[in-house]
C-alpha cells in the first residue's frame, strides 16, 4: 500500500522529483534532532566534546538546506508545478530556513557550554535560570519531533498542542527573563554568566518557535490557508475544525 | 454409476411414469410425449440458468436447484466451497497467531518494503516510535529520521547493527539492527540495550578514573624508593628488596599507562580528526629503539616503503608498531631473526611482523587481545609485559578499520600481520625529506 502523496502525476519525473525533496526536508530534520538530542547532552553532563561536535556538525545542516534550494529550483524550472505541488515547494523552501535557523540556535546552547567551561569557577548548572533553560530545551526537542512526525504524515494532526506548547513556552521564558534580570541588578558580580544563560534561553525559546513556524507551514501545505498572522483564538479554532476533518 | 446421473436418471424414470399415465387417460400419446420432452429440455435448461445465476452470486438465487444432476453439482460445489474455506479459515487463523505472537515481542518489530515503506509493525515498535496505524506505507526514514539510522538503511550492513543513544527523545542506548527476509523486504528490529550499555561506560569509566587515581599515590612511593636507593651504602641488606621494589613499582606504572592509553582510546570523541602519517619515519625511529631493546642479541631485517603514507592518528599508530616489534624482541630467544614488512598491495597497506620466537599455541590465539590474557604467567611477567599491549593493538586498529592477523606455530616463531584497507591509503609519491 503506497501513499499517495506524490503518485498523482503522470511525470514518473515530477513525482520522483516531488518525494526526493519530501526526503531530504526530513532527512534534515533528522540532523537538527540529533544536533538537539546531543546539545541535551551537552547541557545535562556539561560535556564540552559534545558541544564541540555540535559546531562541528552544523555544516551538514547548512550544507543540506543549500541542497534543498538546489532541489526545490530545479522543479519550479523543470516541471512548472500548480497548486499542492506548488505549495510544497514554497513550504520546503521555508521549513529549510526554519531548520537551518535552528541548527544555528543549537550551535548557540553548545557555545554556552564551551563558554561555561572556559569561567571555569562556575558550573553552568549552579547558575539561574539553569532549571529553566533545560525545561524549554526539552520542550522544544518534543515540539520539533512533534512538528517534524506531523510534516512526515503531511497531517495537522496535533498541531494544535504544538502551538499551546509554544505559547506555555513563552510564558515560562518571560518569566525567566523577568528574573534573570532582577538578579542581574542585585549580583552584577555574575554578570558574565547570567548574560551566557539569557543567550542560550533565547535561543532554546527561538527553536520552539521555528517549530511553531514549521507547524504554520505544514497548515498551509495541507489547507493551502495562510495561518502566520492569525491571533491565537481563532488559529486553534482552525486547527481543532481541521482536525475533525482529518479524523 | 455417479451420483449425478443416478439421480437425474431416477427423476426421468418417475416424471415419465406421470407422462404415460396421461397418456394412458387421455390416449393422445403423441402430444403427451412431445410434450413431455418439451417440458425436459426446459427443466434443464432452467437448470442451467439458475446454476449459473447461483455461482455468480447473484442474491435473487440464492440456492442451486435442488433435483437431479444440477442439484447434485450443486451440492458438490458447495461442499467444496466449505471445505476451501476452512482451510482459509485456518490459515488466516495461523497468520493472526503469528502477528499475535510478533505483538508480544518486547523488542521493536517493523517490517519494510524494497522501497523502504512500512507493512506492519508490532506493538512496541508502535509505542517506542510513536507510530500510528495509518503510517503503514510511509517510507520509515521519514519517520525514523536520525542521521546515522538514514546512512545504515542506505548501505545495509546487517551483522554490524547500529546503536543509538538517544531515541524519538528517549535518552537511551537501543541497537537497530535490518535483516533482509521474504525477497527484498527488511525487517528492523530495535532492541533497549541501555543496561548493557550504561554498564561498559561505567567500566570505562570506572577504569580511566582508577587508574588516574592510582598513579598519584605510586610517583610518591617510586620517588621515595629511588631516594633510598641512592642514599643505600654499599652491600647493605636491602639493597636487593630495593632494586626489586623499584622494578616492580616501574611495572605498575606502565600498566597504569596503558590502562589510560586504553580507556583514552575508548572514550575518544570525533572531533579529531585523522591526519596522514608517515609510517616510515616512525619506523625508522623505531629501528633505534629496538635496537637498545634487544642489545643485539637478534638480527632485524626491516623491509619499509617509504612512500606508503597512510590516513590515521599519529600516536596510537605508533603505540601499534612500538607494541608489536617489541612483543617480537620480547619473545624472541637471543639470535633469533626479526622481520619488520610495510608494503602495499592491491587490497591496501600492510604491516607485517615476523619473529623466530617461542611462538603460541593455536588454542590460545583467538584470546590474545583480551586485557590481561597471558598464554604463559610466570614468562610475561619476567619480560616485562603489562598484559595491554595487545588489547591497545586491536583497539587502534579497530579506529582505523584495519584488521589484526596472527599466525604462529609454537617453537617456530610467530607473525603478527595488520592489514589497513586500501580507502585510508595516501597515494604520496613525494619522497618524505
Amino acid at each position: 500500500m503506497e501513499k499517495k502523496e506524490f503518485g498523482t502525476h503522470i511525470s514518473e519525473m515530477l513525482n520522483q522529483n516531488l518525494e526526493a525533496l519530501f526526503n531530504h526536508i526530513l532527512a534534515m530534520g533528522g540532523m537538527v534532532e540529533r544536533q538537539m538530542d546531543n546539545a541535551l547532552q551537552a547541557l545535562g553532563t556539561s560535556d564540552v566534546a559534545k558541544a564541540k561536535e555540535i559546531i562541528l556538525f552544523d555544516k551538514m545542516i547548512n550544507d543540506a538546506e543549500m541542497e534543498i534550494d538546489r532541489l526545490c529550483a530545479r522543479v519550479l524550472a523543470r516541471q512548472q508545478p500548480t497548486a499542492s505541488d506548488l505549495r510544497l515547494i514554497l513550504v520546503a523552501i521555508r521549513v529549510a530556513i526554519d531548520l537551518e535557523r535552528m541548527g544555528d540556535e543549537v550551535v548557540k546552547l553548545a557555545k554556552m557550554v564551551i563558554a561555561f567551561d572556559q569561567i571555569n569557577q562556575v558550573k553552568c548548572s549552579d547558575v539561574e535560570g539553569y532549571i529553566e533553560l533545560v525545561d524549554i530545551s526539552n520542550r522544544s526537542n518534543q515540539m520539533l519531533k512533534g512538528t517534524l512526525d506531523a510534516f512526515a504524515r503531511v497531517s495537522t494532526d496535533g498541531a494544535s498542542q504544538i502551538v499551546a506548547e509554544e505559547e506555555s513556552i513563552d510564558r515560562v521564558f518571560s518569566n525567566i527573563m523577568d528574573q534573570l534580570k532582577r538578579s542581574m541588578q542585585s549580583q552584577p558580580d555574575c554578570f558574565e554568566c547570567l548574560m551566557e544563560m539569557i543567550i542560550a534561553l533565547r535561543a532554546a525559546e527561538r527553536v520552539s518557535d521555528h517549530a511553531r513556524n514549521i507547524v504554520e507551514s505544514i497548515v498551509y501545505l495541507v489547507n493551502g490557508q495562510d495561518v502566520r498572522n492569525m491571533d491565537e483564538d481563532r488559529l486553534q479554532a482552525l486547527l481543532t475544525k481541521l482536525q475533525a476533518e482529518e479524523g | 454409476m455417479s451420483n449425478g446421473v443416478s439421480r437425474e436418471l431416477t427423476w426421468i424414470v418417475t416424471s415419465l411414469w406421470v407422462a404415460l399415465f396421461l397418456g394412458w387417460i387421455t390416449e393422445q400419446w403423441i402430444w403427451v410425449l412431445v410434450g413431455y420432452l418439451v417440458f425436459y429440455i426446459t427443466r434443464q435448461l432452467f437448470s442451467m440458468v439458475r446454476f449459473e445465476q447461483w455461482m455468480r452470486g447473484s442474491a435473487k438465487v440464492p440456492y442451486p436447484p435442488t433435483s437431479g444432476l444440477w442439484g447434485e453439482l450443486g451440492y458438490l460445489v458447495s461442499y467444496k466451497q466449505r471445505l476451501l474455506q476452512k482451510h482459509a479459515d485456518m490459515q488466516l487463523a495461523k497468520s493472526e497467531q503469528f502477528l499475535a505472537a510478533s505483538m508480544v515481542v518486547p523488542d521493536a518489530i517493523i517490517s519494510i518494503d524494497g522501497d523502504h515503506q512500512i507493512e506492519w509493525f508490532n506493538a512496541s515498535a508502535k509505542k517506542l516510535f510513536k507510530l500510528k496505524q495509518s503510517d503503514t506505507g510511509r517510507k520509515l526514514e521519514t519517520l525514523l529520521r536520525h542521521p546515522d539510522f538514514i546512512q545504515y538503511l542506505k548501505t545495509f550492513q546487517p551483522r554490524k547493527g547500529l546503536i543509538l543513544t538517544t531515541l524519538k527523545g528517549n535518552s537511551r542506548a537501543y541497537q537497530l539492527r535490518l535483516f533482509r527476509y521474504f525477497e527484498d523486504h527488511s525487517l528492523l528490529i530495535v532492541k533497549d540495550i541501555h543496561e548493557l550499555y550504561s554498564l561498559a561506560q561505567i567500566r570505562r569509566d570506572f577504569i580511566a578514573n582508577a587508574s588516574h587515581e592510582l598513579r598519584t599515590p605510586l610517583t610518591v612511593l617510586n620517588g621515595y624508593i629511588e631516594v633510598m636507593q641512592d642514599s643505600l651504602t654499599e652491600m647493605s641488606l636491602w639493597t636487593k628488596p630495593l632494586k626489586q621494589m623499584a622494578q616492580q613499582s616501574h611495572r605498575m606504572r606502565s600498566i597504569i599507562d596503558d590502562l589510560l592509553t586504553l580507556s583514552a582510546m575508548e572514550s575518544e570523541t570525533l572531533t579529531e580528526k585523522p591526519q596522514k602519517v608517515r609510517i616510515a619515519e616512525v619506523l625508522q625511529m623505531l629501528q633505534q629503539d629496538v635496537a637498545q631493546m634487544s642489545q643485539d642479541n637478534h638480527q632485524f631485517v626491516f623491509n619499509i616503503d617509504t612512500n606508503l603514507v597512510i590516513k590515521g592518528y599519529l600516536e596510537p599508530l605508533k603505540s601499534v608498531l612500538t607494541n608489536l616489534v617489541s612483543n617480537a624482541v620480547r619473545y624472541t630467544p637471543d639470535g633469533g631473526k626479526i622481520e619488520v614488512n610495510w608494503y602495499q598491495d592491491e587490497k591496501g597497506a600492510h604491516f607485517k611482523v615476523t619473529d623466530t620466537g617461542i611462538g603460541i599455541a593455536s588454542e590460545h590465539l583467538s584470546r590474545l587481545t583480551e586485557r590481561f590474557y597471558r598464554v604463559d604467567t610466570a614468562r610475561s611477567r619476567d619480560t616485562g609485559g603489562t598484559g595491554l599491549g595487545l588489547a591497545i593493538v586491536k583497539h587502534v586498529l579497530e579506529r582505523h578499520q584495519a584488521k589484526l592477523y596472527v599466525s604462529s606455530q609454537l617453537g617456530k616463531g610467530s607473525t603478527f600481520r595488520c592489514d589497513f584497507p586500501k580507502s585510508i591509503v595516501v597515494s604520496d609519491l613525494i619522497k618524505p625529506s
